[in-house]
């Protein structure tokens, strides 16, 4: 016998276990998921909106990954490796285990999954950082138990730190050359101040 | 863009090997799986109409036909779930689940599972991309035959990939599905009498005469 789903496979009442969930990548709420193994993240850009664009960060500079190629791109974002995805939010991160980008592109609108995790228990620490956007040099790095306070605790957080960081010049200051970073953004845009909408916008 | 003055100035591909897996010079890499970092990975074409053409056309190894219907079980048994483009559908660990023509046995592993069907290009056909989290210590892979009347578990076999490493993962399906096929008696339910039909890999180039009668039936 076979009940049919259009969405994940539904577990008993009680106490049973859970089959499967799904999460689109057509969803406009653009929210984060911790969910069994994975940390998940969906969004999707109209064709009219500039795309997000994930960067990684070397030793030798940023390294902007392609992206709205008319094919899908997968790529894996090396534990330890600091990222950023432009639009998205304003900072860098780095996890204890590796994330994994994806991007389609359907009749000229852009669909994107990031989905942090495979091995369990983790990320179980998250790195938050700026980066110089005049000489890349990394500079107010943090790191957040993401294991012990949860992830969405971590979500909160990085907006504080936003917050800390827009109201600080000496914070917003490179270390090493000077330069000023300019006003930073949180994960959910519904959350933005007039700077942090402009600075989004602008990225 | 916020970055330009500090981008790297060599071209990606030189920097960073293989990074986009589905690009046409990489992505047969990932035709079965391949264990990359934390994550496994797969990535499959979906080239067919039905399974009547699978392993006759010359097609990648493991492309899918676009009237396969996906399954896993539960408590309450058998259940239908859907593959819709641009949705992860994420599997979770302990639960049996098939995809009708392209393997016929249930896969049960200690991870999450996510798969993603990606919609065609202009250029390209629909892809369906897995990733599933790399099987570590004690962590197995499983095969197994559910009856298909009362839902008992007929047969089943185990391997540890957190030891073994998962790239044995098809050597080993091999072996347990020709297992399977080698005695009618391992298809018999124990529990109601009922005999199955025979199970066959994810290979269907490799297909004995029986599998792939039982290819195109389940």
């Amino acid at each position: 016998m076979v009940a049919d789903t259009k969405t994940g496979a539904p577990s008993a009442a009680g106490l049973a276990p859970e089959l499967s969930f799904v999460k689109m990548m057509t969803d406009t709420d653009g929210r984060w998921e911790r969910h069994g193994d994975y940390v998940i993240w969906t969004g999707n850009r109209k064709a009219d909106e500039p795309g997000y664009v994930l960067h990684e960060w070397l030793d030798k500079g940023v390294l902007p990954i392609p992206h709205r190629n008319d094919k899908p791109i997968l790529h894996r974002i090396a534990k330890g490796t600091p990222y950023h995805v432009s639009h998205l939010f304003g900072f860098w991160i780095a996890h204890d285990v590796d994330a994994v980008w994806l991007e389609s592109v359907k009749d000229g609108a852009s669909y994107y999954a990031l989905m942090v995790g495979g091995s369990a228990g983790k990320p179980a620490e998250t790195v938050l950082q700026f980066v110089c956007p005049k000489c890349a040099a990394p500079f107010g790095r943090e790191t957040f138990d993401s294991a012990k306070k949860g992830y969405a605790q971590f979500l909160d957080h990085a907006l504080e730190r936003v917050r800390a960081f827009n109201a600080d010049a000496k914070a917003r200051t490179c270390p090493k050359c000077g330069a000023m970073h300019p006003y930073s953004y949180g994960f959910y845009s519904t959350a933005d101040t007039a700077d942090e909408r402009t600075a989004r916008l602008a990225a | 863009m916020l970055y330009s003055d500090v981008y790297v100035k060599e071209p990606i591909d030189k920097i960073a090997e293989d990074w986009d897996f589905m690009r046409d010079n990489v992505i047969s890499k990932f035709f079965g799986f391949r264990p990359v970092g934390d994550n496994v990975y797969g990535i499959r074409a979906i080239t067919h109409e039905s399974q009547k053409t699978l392993g006759v056309e010359k097609h990648t190894p493991m492309d899918l036909a676009k009237n396969r219907r996906n399954f896993e079980i539960g408590p309450q048994g058998v259940v239908q779930v859907a593959r819709t483009p641009l949705t992860l559908h994420v599997t979770r660990v302990g639960t049996p689940h098939r995809t009708e023509f392209l393997f016929g046995y249930w896969h049960i592993n200690d991870k999450d599972e996510i798969i993603i069907p990606l919609p065609p290009t202009a250029t390209q056909p629909g892809h369906l991309v897995i990733v599933m989290g790399h099987p570590k210590e004690n962590e197995t892979d499983r095969i197994a035959w559910y009856c298909e009347k009362c839902n008992s578990l007929v047969f089943m076999r185990e391997l540890i990939t957190g030891t073994e490493g998962f790239t044995r993962f098809f050597q080993w399906e091999h072996a347990v599905v020709r297992e399977y096929n080698s005695d009618p008696r391992n298809r018999v339910c124990w529990n109601c009498g009922h005999q199955h039909e025979a199970g066959y890999t994810a290979f269907p180039s490799r297909d004995t005469p029986e599998e792939r009668e039982s290819r195109m039936k389940w």
